[in-house]
């Protein structure tokens, strides 16, 4: 008997050994990861968004996490205008940044950007079950600032069956064109030239989830949130056109939209690894809704199949629909005999914004990912993107997403 | 015919087991999250991917939100 009870002493002493040097090695552990995206749309767009991010543990309670991104885009943009025109004159022109070739009608813009973003993480753990992440985020490009200020609280339940989240965050953004900081007056003629100074938008967001424990291989969170924004909410580049009855632009006018936006969503997230366990679902619903009146519905899933722990493979399928804002027109007809000023005759708020039209968008693809050493990890995807569209001018958006990522704790 | 009506039969049954096995609700014990502790079971999986997504989709969509607050915006194109 005696011999069994120091046995069993001395492996507890083992494992309350081990326990204190795995903590150390926590301690001091550094985490990096640095990634590659490259986005092309057929014809329109390219982006190349360069990532990097590294967390460290600066104490007992507390972790930073920084993050730095870097984007390039260039390509041609959908202005909203029509593709069938009779005007003579340059209408979308954006200052250096975006410009329209007199040759070719404006219904797309050619521009160049670039956008550096940075955004600090720091967060606290007041003790076991309740942590707090406080964030700070800056980004700049040629034509929008924003600056935003967040907190997350999680708080667990003792055997950490439940987790209850809370965050919120205020965000206030500077919108203009380039070369002028300025935005066009909305439902001006583009020809007038009329501008205001920059534009200027606040937006607080407030996200309360709940995540649950279901089982040995499941786990479950249902997050609410609600977004408000008031202010500058147009978009300085976008126009619309004043069409004939053959559907033939005679003028174009830059739109307006709303100065406020209320947003609310409902998001069911599911992860469960299926048995005897070489293989991963998750599935992502989301409810949107705003009072654009827009709503929409987001199904989004991926399944990762393991291969001898060390590497994956993960298809995603995600199916996307959402109707139109309730000031959305592809175009304004207007008989040009009409002597009445077009002013008078616009409604309060127009948009001509493909993005604000029906659509229906598919996302198919796959990651693969695989450990490398003992603190690393690559991955690799390749997604496909189809939107299509049910009155804009260009009727489908098809791109191209790839990203390699590469992971290493140090 | 009878194979694919085999198989038809094992899709049905492994899709019960599966919803069962998903909806069957028990205490999880300290020693027992091995598997929750994995990366692929986390909220979000990868939080890299999980960002630049909400990047694009922000960017390309009228709709936005649903997985966290803050990180600022961009007047994306």
């Amino acid at each position: 008997m005696k011999s069994i009870r120091s046995k069993l002493g001395l492996a507890t002493c083992s494992l309350l050994t081990q326990g204190a040097s795995a903590a150390e090695v926590i301690d001091n552990a550094w985490e990096t990861d640095a990634s590659m995206m490259y986005y092309t749309e057929q014809d329109r767009v390219d982006v190349t968004t360069l990532i990097g991010e590294a967390k460290g543990i600066v104490s007992e309670d507390d972790s930073a996490t920084l993050k730095v991104v870097f984007d390039t885009m260039s390509g041609a943009t959908p202005t909203g205008a029509v593709k069938k025109s009779n005007l003579t004159f340059t209408g979308a022109s954006g200052g250096t940044g975006i410009s329209t070739p007199s040759s070719s009608s404006a219904a797309l813009s050619h521009f160049d950007d670039t956008r550096v973003a940075l955004s600090l993480d720091w967060k606290h753990e007041y003790n076991r079950t309740f942590d707090v992440t406080y964030n700070g985020a800056f980004s700049v490009e040629n034509d929008y600032r924003s600056f935003s200020a967040a907190a997350t609280a999680n708080k667990e339940t003792s055997d950490r069956s439940l987790k209850f989240t809370l965050g919120i965050a205020g965000t206030y953004d500077q919108v203009f064109r380039v070369g002028g900081n300025t935005t066009p007056v909305p439902l001006s003629r583009v020809t007038d030239g009329l501008f205001f100074g920059e534009g200027e938008k606040a937006s607080t967001d407030v996200i309360a989830g709940i995540t649950r424990v279901i089982n040995r291989r499941t786990v479950a969170q249902l997050n609410m949130g609600l977004g408000i924004s008031n202010g500058y909410l147009t978009d300085p580049y976008k126009i619309f056109s004043i069409i004939d009855t053959n559907g033939i632009e005679h003028d174009q006018y830059y739109e307006a939209r709303p100065g406020s936006r209320i947003r609310y969503t409902l998001t069911g997230d599911l992860n469960h690894q299926l048995y005897p366990g070489n293989s991963t679902m998750h599935l992502q619903y989301r409810y949107y809704t705003d009072d654009w009146k827009i709503n929409s519905h987001t199904l989004d899933y991926s399944h990762r199949f393991t291969f001898n722990g060390a590497a994956y493979l993960e298809p995603r399928l995600r199916l996307y629909t959402q109707n139109h804002a309730y000031f959305y027109y592809n175009s304004f007809y207007k008989d040009p005999a009409n002597p009445t000023p077009t002013e008078q005759l616009l409604p309060e708020y127009i948009s001509a914004d493909y993005r604000l039209d029906d659509m229906n968008s598919i996302t198919a693809g796959f990651t693969w990912g695989a450990q490398v050493g003992s603190g690393g990890r690559f991955r690799a995807r390749l997604n496909y993107i189809q939107q299509t569209f049910e009155n804009t001018e260009f009727d489908t958006n098809k791109a191209w997403v790839v990203q390699f990522s590469y992971y290493n704790r140090f | 015919m009878y194979r694919i009506a085999l198989s038809a039969l094992l899709i049905c049954l492994s899709g019960c087991e599966t919803i069962n096995n998903i909806t069957s609700t028990e205490q999880v014990k300290p020693w027992q999250r091995d598997v929750l502790s994995d990366d692929a079971m986390q909220f979000p999986q990868d939080p890299m991917q999980q960002f630049s997504d909400d990047h694009i989709y922000f960017s390309k969509e009228a709709s936005t939100g649903g997985n966290g607050v803050g990180g600022g915006g961009c007047g994306c194109n």
